[in-house]
């Protein structure tokens, strides 16, 4: 608790929450523009819109940035040697990184929440049935998807110093490539998408049909399985791994 | 100053980010090169293509991180003592650094142009390489200085990699909005729009077909050129003001 409290404040140091509040709101407000409002559209369809600018603009990128950020932060300011010295091997250290990197993400998805409920509220959309508590779930669920969706390029780009600013290249990369895949028919089997598939997005928006099926868990699985491996290969147990590189 | 450029393209030779430039640079060409080959295309919609999503989406994005980099290394290295004992002329480091920057952005541009002639050979339509690879140099070159302002802002930040990087993503996804709409942008808004601007500007020369819809958002020469100046201009103020915040003695 104390480590997570002391990652926390690191973030803090940096402004990084008014940056995500910037970014969420820029979001939002991109959303209600792209549902061509005219008040009549509905929470469902105001969500779904969300749902997809998030997947393919916003989370991928931002993660990586955020997680990778918080493991490269021990780099620039020489401070591994100190952590070592307290006796944590690098895997342990990159888990630790990661969970607090979760909360953020958790953090990130309620704020998002909060933004778009602003957002139905002053531009009175009507909710038929659907329940906000719903909504929020949603989101919540989304942003757990997409963390684990970007987990590989994190571990990857955590073994360099800057390694995480290329890592956020592949994410934006791989988030525009969605794009086009998801609509295909392949929403389920990419994993940057997958969690569009896992909450039945409604894919007539971007020229596709409803997104259902349960390959997106499988997919979110097999990712998340990966990251574990290559947890293992690329941060093996030896305490000063990351120092002698 | 051609010295300072050497020393600073040397300094890039120890950093792998001149190997991630060459890669970024061939990462759209392969999901395009797929989708030719799926589709049957010809050189046109490969040019279109990848100067829709890698000249105007990665290749910003790249130089705003490579910029980052670029410009926080010394103060991270703690190398700016030495620059000022040597004594390097502050205002000339900053040349060379936009010198390297343009650099990089043109090498992107002929990497793309490269990856876009191999993907013809495999489809066998090799057409107006050549006026592809002019545009796509100048293409390079006029983004560099649409990305002006992220500069400005990386020289007025205090090393603060995580803000900077999320600032940069989202101008470049603001501007990749109205890349991939039909929207047209109010005067007011192409200073701010630096990206989208270059981008609708080359229009005629990298659209598949010109549509009516291609031609009412097209911008004329003036516009352009009044967008750019604007940004340029104040980006250059803000470039001046914190470079002497930051680094004046």
């Amino acid at each position: 608790m104390m480590y997570l409290l002391a990652e926390f404040q690191k973030i803090k140091r940096n402004n990084t929450i008014f940056i995500v509040i910037v970014a969420t709101f820029f979001i939002n407000l991109m959303s209600v523009f792209q549902t061509n409002y005219d008040g009549k559209f509905s929470l469902r369809e105001y969500a779904d819109v969300l749902l997809w600018n998030h997947s393919c603009f916003l989370y991928p990128v931002m993660i990586t940035l955020i997680c990778g950020y918080l493991i490269d932060l021990e780099y620039k300011n020489n401070t591994l040697k100190n952590i070592y010295l307290a006796a944590i091997n690098s895997r342990t250290l990159i888990c630790a990184k990661l969970f607090v990197g979760f909360c953020f993400i958790l953090i990130i998805a309620i704020l998002e929440f909060v933004c778009s409920t602003i957002g139905v509220i002053c531009c009175h959309i009507e909710v038929f049935g659907e329940s906000v508590v719903y909504f929020l779930v949603q989101q919540i669920v989304f942003a757990v998807c997409s963390f684990i969706s970007v987990l590989p390029i994190i571990i990857s780009g955590a073994q360099k110093e800057n390694g995480y600013l290329f890592g956020s290249l592949v994410a934006a990369f791989l988030e525009i490539c969605g794009i086009f895949l998801a609509p295909r028919g392949l929403c389920g089997y990419y994993a940057i998408t997958a969690g569009l598939e896992i909450l039945n997005f409604n894919g007539e928006m971007v020229g596709g049909t409803l997104f259902s099926g349960n390959q997106g868990e499988v997919t979110l699985a097999i990712t998340l399985g990966l990251s574990v491996l290559l947890l293992y290969i690329l941060c093996p147990k030896n305490r000063n791994y990351m120092l002698e590189k | 100053m051609l010295n300072l450029v050497i020393g600073e393209l040397t300094k890039l030779k120890r950093k792998k980010i001149t190997i991630c430039t060459i890669i970024a640079a061939c990462m759209f060409p392969i999901p395009v090169a797929i989708m030719v080959i799926a589709n049957s295309y010809d050189m046109k919609n490969i040019f279109a293509m990848l100067v829709q999503l890698g000249d105007c989406f990665m290749m910003p994005l790249m130089l705003g991180m490579f910029a980052m980099i670029f410009f926080y290394m010394e103060q991270d290295l703690d190398t700016m003592k030495n620059m000022r004992l040597i004594p390097v002329p502050m205002g000339k480091w900053l040349c060379a650094k936009l010198m390297v920057i343009a650099l990089v952005s043109v090498i992107y541009s002929v990497v793309t142009i490269f990856a876009s002639f191999l993907i013809g050979l495999v489809v066998g339509d090799i057409s107006g390489i050549w006026s592809n690879f002019i545009i796509n140099v100048l293409i390079g070159i006029l983004m560099c200085a649409a990305l002006l302002p992220m500069i400005a802002l990386i020289i007025n930040q205090k090393n603060n990699y995580i803000v900077t990087g999320i600032l940069i993503f989202i101008f470049v996804m603001l501007n990749f909005i109205f890349i991939m709409s039909i929207t047209k942008i109010p005067a007011w808004a192409l200073p701010f729009l630096p990206i989208a601007a270059v981008y609708r500007f080359l229009l005629p020369y990298t659209a598949v077909k010109m549509t009516i819809y291609l031609e009412e958002i097209t911008l004329s020469g003036l516009q352009f050129a009044g967008a750019m100046l604007c940004t340029i201009f104040i980006s250059v103020i803000f470039i001046i003001f914190g470079f002497h915040k930051k680094y004046s003695r």
